[in-house]
């Protein structure tokens, strides 16, 4: 199900998420277009998260927006305390949202997309690692 | 599914690590054998490893807690009132779908706590008992790993050499050197080559929510595949909510509701159960009956109680220098240590622990288990990102009757079946064995040079590890099943997970679990040619 949100909606959203994570010299802000769409699609995909957009969203005033950020922060921390369940699950959301955004990717040095088939490569087991605990006697207990 | 016929010698009640093993033994041994499981075979291409939304899909739909899957094979559960919460997959393959693949064996100290500690009571088998059963699975599973380990008994040549444990895990293997510790790869139920049709890891990571390559055994792509060949049938999406009893008090089949949400009735000589330390009681309860008014093999007050996980903390490093990002590897089948895994009573507690190495696994679930929101967020994120190592301590619980599943009608999954309620605290000698455990991997991580140290004193999202609540024992009045995995009331009713654990021990106890469910299949297979 898809959630339609009014345009002070949105920016409300924008908003908060600019404060969970801010926007920075060389990062986008999890307010940016393209995350938010992702954090709505993700919230509209999985009713426990859509449940926490909407509290938290309600209890914050449209007047949030225009706040200072230092009023923003004091305001998501007072929500912190008194939500803290729905608090912690709008907050994983944004990650979520934020860091499956393939700009975001790149800026960290991370592989955009699915896992697999590429895996990743490691060099082989090598067994003279083990050369020192090897010089250990059996420890274990035999109770029988 | 093909449902034809109404009866059959042996219905086995779930098809997880326990159930596909019972299910192939005695399909091999000439048994008619339906296997019937709640929830659908997973296509491998749907696990979130394979899409590009998988950190969305780990959290979500692939999450490990049913309450927060809400699937339709899922039963809710109540653990409000559980210092640790649940995690469990309903699916053709059960928790193997979910679990890491880390197969440490118990030691045989853990089959004689009381004899050796003055704790908990003894199993009525020893470690020696389930020796070749080990060796079985491992055959039937795949395992990767390497013998010569001075903390376990000597065992067999593994199928497959470890999996690479990488710069990072040879990085903490020398801090274990350093401190004159153990440590030693992990066995894994995980290919490091090819091995039986699957292929070869090739490290992606988070393996724990499934792996599409098949390089990560599940029972639905080992035993179950054997099994259907010689024989056995997997009704899956088939929801069984009742054992049946008859006026003598022997079991006489299952209720179940179809994949249509039709009642039906399957009758059989036996019934084998393996639902899980969580699954197994609530079903048990769900089954009395006037010959069974407490529910089903409950004379003796003991199905639900004695529950047991394994008690969890850690310590993690940030690491600047390491040759390789730590996401780089499988999640958790790295290296461990069992340095602390034998009673000392010097610590202050009994029993002991085991440390289980693990890396991050990408970014999304790197900044949400570490990383704080806010004007520090960016920072904090790169300090972390790829740099960070833990190490888990994987603890023993010992059993205490108060921790335990009822019935909770209050919430009842879609059938109207009253959901599992868990009560459970930590016990004073977990305390203590936390408490130490994080002070020591504290030590590892400042040996391993870490720029920084983050303690974790207690992790409540660690409820993998199900056992206790339909405990063996010889006395029938103090025990729900004897050494077979026999009930003692019943005697065609039969019990293969970890329920029927008597102790917890301080490691993963999927193999021991199938070790003992295999060994109860032989008994069957031998010594009960009447349920044929």
């Amino acid at each position: 199900m898809t959630t339609h949100r009014t345009d002070t909606e949105e920016k409300l959203l924008s908003a908060i998420l600019n404060v969970i994570i801010p926007p920075s010299e060389k990062m986008p802000g999890a307010g940016s277009p393209a995350i938010l769409e992702e954090c709505q699609r993700m919230a509209d995909g999985h009713e426990r998260f859509g449940e926490a957009v909407s509290v938290i969203l309600l209890a914050l005033g449209d007047e949030f927006p225009e706040a200072s950020t230092v009023q923003q922060t004091e305001a998501l921390r007072e929500l912190e305390i008194t939500r803290p369940d729905q608090f912690e699950l709008f907050v994983e959301v944004a990650y979520l949202a934020y860091y499956s955004d393939s700009d975001v990717h790149r800026h960290i040095g991370w592989r955009t997309g699915a896992l697999q088939p590429l895996g990743w490569e490691l060099p082989p087991f090598r067994e003279d690692v083990l050369d020192t605990v090897k010089q250990r006697e059996p420890f274990w207990r035999d109770a029988d | 599914m093909t449902k034809k016929q109404s009866e059959t010698d042996i219905i086995v009640v779930g098809s997880g690590a326990s159930g596909a093993a019972v299910t192939w033994s005695l399909a091999r041994a000439g048994f008619r054998v339906i296997c019937i499981e709640q929830g659908p075979w997973v296509d491998p291409s749907a696990f979130p490893v394979a899409h590009d939304d998988w950190q969305y899909q780990m959290r979500t739909e692939w999450a490990y807690h049913p309450n927060v899957r809400r699937l339709p094979a899922d039963y809710p559960v109540n653990d409000d009132a559980s210092a640790i919460k649940l995690q469990m997959y309903n699916a053709v393959g059960g928790s193997t779908i979910h679990w890491t693949g880390h197969v440490p064996r118990f030691h045989p100290s853990d089959f004689r706590v009381k004899t050796l500690d003055g704790v908990a009571e003894d199993w009525p088998i020893s470690y020696w008992d389930l020796e070749r059963y080990y060796d079985l699975n491992d055959e039937m599973m795949g395992c990767s790993g390497l013998a010569g380990d001075p903390a376990n008994p000597p065992r067999s040549p593994r199928q497959m050499p470890p999996i690479p444990i990488g710069p990072d895990g040879e990085h903490i293997g020398r801090a274990f050197d350093e401190l004159g510790w153990h440590w030693w790869p992990s066995d894994v139920h995980v290919n490091s080559t090819d091995y039986k049709g699957r292929k070869a890891c090739n490290l992606c990571g988070p393996l724990g929510n499934g792996c599409s390559r098949g390089a990560k055994a599940s029972t639905d792509i080992t035993y179950l595949p054997d099994a259907i060949k010689a024989g056995a049938q997997v009704w899956d999406n088939t929801t069984v909510f009742k054992i049946a009893t008859g006026p003598d008090g022997r079991a006489t089949g299952v209720e179940y509701f179809d994949p249509e949400g039709e009642l039906g009735f399957l009758s059989a000589r036996a019934v084998v159960v393996g639902c899980n330390g969580i699954g197994t009681p609530r079903m048990l309860l769900h089954s009395a009956s006037d010959s069974h008014p407490d529910g089903l093999a409950n004379r003796s007050g003991q199905v639900g109680k004695n529950l047991m996980f394994h008690v969890y903390a850690g310590a993690s490093g940030l690491f600047e220098n390491l040759d390789e990002p730590t996401y780089k590897g499988p999640l958790a089948c790295i290296i461990m240590s069992q340095e602390f895994y034998e009673t000392d009573e010097s610590r202050g507690f009994k029993r002991g622990y085991t440390f289980q190495m693990g890396r991050g696994i990408g970014p999304a679930p790197t900044a949400i288990s570490n990383v704080p929101w806010g004007e520090d967020h960016h920072d904090e994120f790169a300090a972390r990102f790829g740099k960070n190592l833990g190490l888990g301590v994987i603890g023993d619980d010992l059993p205490e009757e108060h921790n335990r599943v009822t019935l909770d009608t209050s919430r009842p999954d879609r059938f109207g079946i009253p959901a599992p309620r868990v009560v459970y605290r930590l016990g004073d000698n977990s305390r203590k064995l936390l408490a130490h455990g994080v002070q020591s991997a504290r030590k590892v991580m400042k040996a391993a040079g870490a720029s920084r140290i983050m303690e974790s004193a207690f992790s409540e999202n660690t409820g993998w590890h199900l056992m206790g609540t339909a405990r063996m024992g010889d006395d029938p009045a103090t025990s729900v099943v004897n050494q077979w995995g026999q009930a003692h009331d019943t005697d065609n009713l039969f019990i293969v997970d970890g329920s029927l654990f008597v102790t917890a021990g301080g490691v993963n106890p999927t193999p021991t679990i199938q070790a003992v469910a295999l060994r109860v299949a032989d008994y069957i297979a031998h010594e009960r040619g009447d349920l044929k």
